[in-house]
């Protein structure tokens, strides 16, 4: 029953206003969905410092039943999940799937958002920027050695779901060194990451743009004429529209690029390649055949940009 | 600038937004674009798409008659057209521009929008219909009234598909009375570019039955999000309590006024309105922001489309 309230949320479209039972439990999802949900509301309330006592009272109620809620042990009833959406300015989906913009929320609350310091800088990035490698790291490695990485660099993966969360430059890039180090990331596994990329919660509001084209040509061109809506770093441009069956790409950093290395022994090329094998596979997106690239220059060799040629079939 | 998607702009910040309103309320600008981000836009989807809502309908005979005079000169070259569609919302003019001015794959179409939310439910929406019926496809979200952005754009799109930029403003009113949006426009436009807009405009004589209508419950329950947002970021107190002033209709500079009048202190003006009566209004307003009407019609009902390009620079 409480699952089943909890999914009509997750679509955010039926309105409900029965109570979530706090009677006995199913075993296994309905459990894992309650303990999620707790551990969301207790990150939610740390981010934004705010005491048990306080959301006990927004909730009207009771101070031990807030910290039961939070121990995943108490289900939370609609009203209870709305005043918590308003009081956190989050949406009562985010609560649910744990896709929470923690920023937003601790900068709300006059706190300093819970990642490092180091990544409080340059704040020019998106968590939508790693979230494929993230999933990929736990596709392939699973949860716990993602998450022992990931504390090797003081971030908790529970507040790296939100894919709008704006985060400094040097978390993706620090990720990526991570991910190289520990063997995860290679030639080898660039391609079943890229795999990774196409896909909705990757992708976000374009998703629908993309899966709509018709042609490989027209669906690259459109992830170029767009690629401002998920890449910070680096400008991509269409230099030159050859023809039907090829485009001149220039892709070059961004001001801000200064400020950051990039260009370091551990990364090395691995953000030319990534982006190589990205945009080459980029015409799976609809069934297509992977486009044939070819690199002019590369800024990774010493050239101001890369420029690609490319063609599909 | 409210937040920009642009490769070399970072995401928002709350604080960001927070000083950006509190700027705005300084310098007496309208907060209405502040109601258009998270629920505000969500609110306005609904108030845009119900039966009831009559925002935009008269501006689309203008327009209608406007593209039907202006689209052989546009198309005499042969060139392609990059539509940029500003204020684009939530996509409900699309079908009406593209079956206007004929857009096929020769042509682009480039949505900007000051409120990211709006274009994601553009693009749910209307993909199949834009990938099937143009050439190229992107969208921004920019804010018309940032001095760069507009420009940046332009130079965008006509980096990547060669054609005449035609900025297009469809009811935008409160966009266009702003001066320094029009200037904005003038800047993003190139030597064979042009700018057409169509607006609702007000007779004389019913500048009271305009204002009733921004009186009404479902007007003012979405400009409620303008001060929700405020609130929301902090850059008003979160207990502030007050009410919408009856609109006002300023005869001088032919503009609808909406204002929020807190228990205490300064009233702060939410919503401005470009309601022009005749086509020498058009003239001395545009005029203003460095625009040259070339061609300007008026409906029975007072509508007004306008094709501008942008005045020479001395």
């Amino acid at each position: 029953m409480s699952v089943t309230i909890i999914k009509r949320h997750m679509r955010g479209r039926k309105k409900d206003t029965k109570m979530l039972p706090v009677g006995p439990l199913k075993k296994g999802q309905d459990e894992k969905m309650l303990v999620a949900l707790g551990e969301t509301v207790k990150r939610l309330r740390k981010c934004a410092h705010i005491s048990q006592e306080k959301i006990a009272e927004t909730l009207i109620l009771h101070q031990t039943a807030v910290c039961r809620v939070e121990l995943g042990l108490q289900s939370l009833q609609p009203w209870h999940l709305q005043k918590l959406s308003d009081l956190y300015d989050v949406r009562v989906a985010g609560l649910l799937t744990g896709q929470i913009n923690y920023w937003q929320v601790a900068e709300r609350f006059g706190q300093t958002p819970p990642f490092p310091k180091r990544y409080l800088e340059i704040v020019f990035g998106k968590v939508r920027e790693f979230l494929p490698l993230l999933k990929f790291i736990i596709a392939e490695k699973g949860q716990a050695f993602t998450n022992r990485m990931l504390s090797e660099l003081e971030l908790d993966l529970h507040y790296l779901q939100g894919p709008d969360q704006p985060i400094g430059v040097n978390c993706n890039l620090d990720i990526m060194r991570q991910s190289i180090k520990l063997g995860v990331l290679s030639d080898r596994t660039l391609k079943s990451l890229v795999d990774e990329t196409r896909s909705e919660s990757a992708q976000g509001f374009l998703h629908s743009l993309y899966q709509t084209q018709s042609s490989p040509m027209n669906l690259l061109r459109t992830l170029i004429l767009n690629a401002h809506h998920y890449e910070s770093n680096f400008i991509y441009s269409i230099e030159d529209d050859r023809d039907h069956s090829g485009i001149v790409l220039t892709v070059k950093p961004a001001e801000h690029m200064k400020y950051v290395a990039y260009k370091d022994q551990d990364l090395g090329d691995v953000l030319c390649r990534y982006k190589r094998e990205y945009l080459t596979q980029f015409p799976k997106y609809i069934g297509a055949k992977p486009a044939r690239l070819q690199e002019k220059e590369c800024h990774f060799h010493g050239a101001a940009k890369c420029v690609y040629l490319i063609h599909v079939a | 600038m409210i937040r920009s998607l642009f490769s070399s702009s970072a995401p928002p910040t709350t604080e960001m937004l927070k000083a950006e309103i509190i700027g705005t309320m300084a310098r007496q600008e309208p907060l209405l674009k502040f109601a258009y981000l998270g629920e505000g836009a969500r609110a306005w989807n609904v108030f845009r798409s119900g039966e009831e809502c009559n925002v935009g309908s008269r501006e689309v005979d203008a327009l209608a008659l406007i593209c039907k005079a202006f689209e052989p000169e546009l198309r005499a070259n042969g060139a392609g057209i990059n539509v940029i569609h500003l204020g684009s919302g939530n996509g409900v003019e699309i079908p009406t521009l593209f079956e206007l001015f004929h857009l096929s794959d020769l042509d682009s179409y480039t949505a900007v929008d000051v409120s990211h939310d709006l274009l994601e439910l553009l693009v749910h929406d209307f993909s199949k219909f834009l990938n099937d019926k143009a050439g190229a496809v992107s969208f921004f979200q920019a804010d018309a009234t940032d001095p760069h952005h507009l420009a940046q754009i332009s130079q965008q799109v006509r980096k990547t598909h060669p054609g005449i930029n035609l900025i297009v403003a469809a009811g935008e009113g409160t966009l266009l009375s702003d001066p320094a949006v029009l200037t904005n426009i003038r800047t993003a436009l190139g030597p064979s570019d042009y700018a057409l807009f169509s607006l609702d405009g007000c007779n004389a004589s019913k500048t009271v039955e305009l204002c009733a209508q921004y009186n009404s419950d479902d007007a003012r329950n979405f400009l409620t999000h303008a001060i929700a947002c405020a609130k929301r970021v902090g850059a008003l107190p979160d207990q502030l309590e007050g009410e919408f002033l009856p609109a006002v209709f300023d005869q001088d500079e032919k503009q609808l006024r909406v204002y929020y009048q807190p228990r205490h202190g300064e009233k702060i003006l939410v919503l401005r309105s470009l309601k022009p009566q005749k086509k020498d209004d058009i003239t001395r307003m545009f005029s203003r922001g460095g625009l040259v009407p070339v061609r300007t019609l008026m409906t029975e009902r007072t509508s007004f489309g306008i094709i501008c390009k942008a005045a020479a620079l001395t």
